[in-house]
């Protein structure tokens, strides 16, 4: 009789066990059908492969002419205050036709039990609601509308990382030992992005042959982890707070050391991640709630572009509207002396060379469109 | 544009005014009814703030092993379910209790009927929201103070949908008013040795913590709401964990100062 109930139980248990198991259902993120729409190979932020996950594809159109695709939700999300204030379109893959479709009148399901592979809790896109409803009945979860699901997906940006961070341990180290035994050495800081770097490391074959795997985890390496080791080294690089938020787009300044610029005020220093957002607040402080004004603003120093050193944005040269983009799009890029800026400008495509008192703030803004 | 006027000068006084009695969310401790067992039953565990006080919006779950969680709001239970503790356990609820404002007894949520935006104070929110278990009495309610009879489905659509600019407001007054108040007693009064030794996995059981060990001595019920709004959010770094990269509810608290700023002036 014991023995019955013994193996009764472990009969139970295991029933149990695998409708539990089959409660994760997976959704397939792969795209099945054959012309799928890719602007490029690789997503903006995260540089991972964009057909990987093309069910949860976005882009991004912005009115500076940039076109941007991300492999997940998660990643536009992490790049949303840069290009908010430039979006002309945002749009989505509609799980069910797999077809782009207008992302703001998309509906998403959330908190569903369908896994994706960037995100602890997934957020998947359907043009029409009858299609998200269908999709609810097998997978569970709520209909939201973008602007709820780009806050949750804000919000579960560092959940997120913490997630993903045992991951990312690991693959720094493996990084570093195909970067020691595999590269050339070169300097990480010259790329304005990961994707930059990503695209730079495959296009000249600085670390040989590598799989598509190997390729991710030495750019990502290089990006997160020996950028900013390397750039301690150097001693004339401006020294950026971890905490400091530029006071125009609210990003974290010290992500992007290649672009750091700042003010300097009698109480207080303004960190900035571009010089276009340094002039945005130098000519109108008060649109970003500062009570400062615009004399006051004596010292300025911005980050050069070629040597990384920290230089007297004053006395510096700044090319405009080159294909160079920053963290923010089209950028004034400062150079310490006017030959490496009409150096830079003529292989980038600058359109003008200027000094600090030649930029006026409608050439700034003029960068956004 | 007026009615939100309306609604904004109403939420002031729901929140500075919140400790004082004459609230409509209010009922005498001993007539709320309390679903929570435990030192923290009269907290809610999303925000901390206290039930009997803001008992007519009141809402609970009550999960597959018979336990509850009580909110003050339907703020917090849609906070709860789209992105806190229930997100990834809809599954183990059984079912969504609401207050019926005429009763004071718990009704099933889904067969409740909402007035929504009225211009009686809402809890955590711009938009007020009060439940009925009879159509007719909240058509009366409507009829009287205004707002819209809704369903329990269209009313959390429209919790969810507020929920941004909600959160926008709800921070405009901890910066200005709670945690301020918070840090100051909390660095007058309390034993912070002591405090460091807590380990809670919501404010609200923080704040039975505070309140049973007497850490910070003898405290009413928005003294030791403060010191627990400044212990969890700024010095546990919860709300910064929460909310930092959301810049949106920062222009939108900001935006709220203004207007608070405005109607000061114009006092």
């Amino acid at each position: 009789m014991n023995n019955m109930l013994k193996i009764a139980a472990i009969y139970i248990a295991a029933v149990l066990l695998l409708t539990l198991s089959a409660n994760a259902k997976t959704f397939k993120e792969k795209a099945t059908i054959k012309d799928p729409v890719l602007t490029q190979k690789w997503c903006s932020i995260s540089a991972e492969e964009l057909s990987d996950t093309y069910k949860t594809n976005y882009i991004a159109k912005l009115t500076d002419g940039q076109t941007k695709q991300y492999a997940a939700l998660r990643f536009l999300a992490e790049d949303y205050d840069a290009i908010k204030a430039r979006i002309k379109e945002i749009l989505v893959v509609d799980a069910k036709s797999q077809k782009f479709v207008n992302a703001l009148t998309a509906h998403y399901v959330t908190n569903s039990k369908a896994k994706t592979t960037y995100s602890k809790f997934s957020k998947i896109a359907f043009e029409n609601e009858a299609d998200a409803k269908e999709f609810v009945q097998q997978y569970g979860g709520d209909i939201r509308n973008f602007d709820f699901t780009l806050y949750l997906a804000i919000k579960d940006l560092e959940l997120d990382r913490e997630f993903f961070k045992a991951k990312k341990e690991k693959l720094y180290k493996k990084g570093e030992k195909i970067f020691e035994r595999l590269c050339e050495k070169f300097d990480p800081n010259q790329y304005a992005s990961l994707l930059d770097l990503k695209v730079d490391i495959d296009e000249k074959k600085r670390c040989g042959r590598l799989s598509a795997d190997n390729l991710q985890t030495v750019s990502l390496y290089l990006w997160e982890v020996k950028r900013f080791g390397d750039l301690k080294q150097n001693k004339n690089v401006m020294k950026v707070p971890d905490k400091a938020k530029c006071p125009v787009c609210g990003m974290f300044v010290s992500k992007y050391p290649k672009w750091a610029a700042k003010i300097v005020t009698e109480e207080h220093t303004h960190y900035f991640d571009g010089v276009k957002d340094l002039m945005k607040f130098y000519f109108t402080p008060s649109k970003f709630g500062s009570t400062h004004k615009t004399e006051e603003f004596k010292e300025i120093k911005v980050t050069d572009y070629y040597t990384q050193n920290e230089i007297d944005g004053k006395k510096a040269f700044y090319v405009l509207h080159s294909n160079v983009f920053g963290p923010m799009g089209n950028e004034l890029i400062p150079f310490e002396t006017e030959k490496d800026a009409n150096t830079f400008s003529k292989e980038h495509n600058g359109k003008a060379v200027l000094k600090f008192d030649d930029i006026t703030e409608a050439k700034v803004y003029e960068l956004d469109n | 544009m007026k009615s939100l006027k309306v609604a904004f000068i109403a939420m002031m006084f729901a929140v500075i005014g919140a400790y004082a009695q004459e609230m409509f969310q209010s009922v005498p401790e001993k007539e709320a009814i309390l679903l929570q067992s435990g030192e923290d039953k009269l907290y809610c565990p999303n925000c901390g703030m206290n039930l009997p006080k803001y008992y007519k919006t009141s809402h609970a779950v009550e999960l597959a092993d018979g336990t509850h969680r009580q909110y003050c709001s339907i703020h917090c239970l849609t906070e709860e379910m789209e992105m806190g503790y229930l997100r990834d356990k809809k599954e183990s609820i059984r079912s969504i209790k609401v207050v019926d404002i005429v009763t004071n007894q718990f009704i099933d949520a889904k067969k409740a009927f909402y007035v929504v935006g009225s211009n009686k104070p809402g809890t955590m929110t711009m938009t007020s929201k009060y439940a009925f278990a009879q159509k007719a009495q909240a058509e009366e309610f409507a009829s009287k103070n205004g707002g819209t009879v809704m369903s329990f489905d269209e009313t959390y659509k429209t919790a969810v949908n507020d929920f941004t600019k909600d959160m926008g407001m709800l921070l405009a007054m901890k910066s200005t008013k709670m945690w301020k108040m918070g840090e100051t007693l909390y660095s007058a009064k309390c034993d912070k040795a002591k405090i460091e030794t807590f380990h809670a996995h919501n404010i609200g059981t923080m704040k039975s913590m505070i309140r049973d060990s007497k850490a910070c001595g003898e405290l009413d019920d928005m003294q030791l709401q403060a010191i627990s709004l400044h212990i969890w959010d700024q010095k546990l770094g919860n709300f910064e964990k929460q909310y930092g990269a959301n810049e949106e509810i920062k222009a939108n608290a900001e935006m709220f100062k203004k207007k608070m700023m405005e109607q000061k002036n114009h006092e």
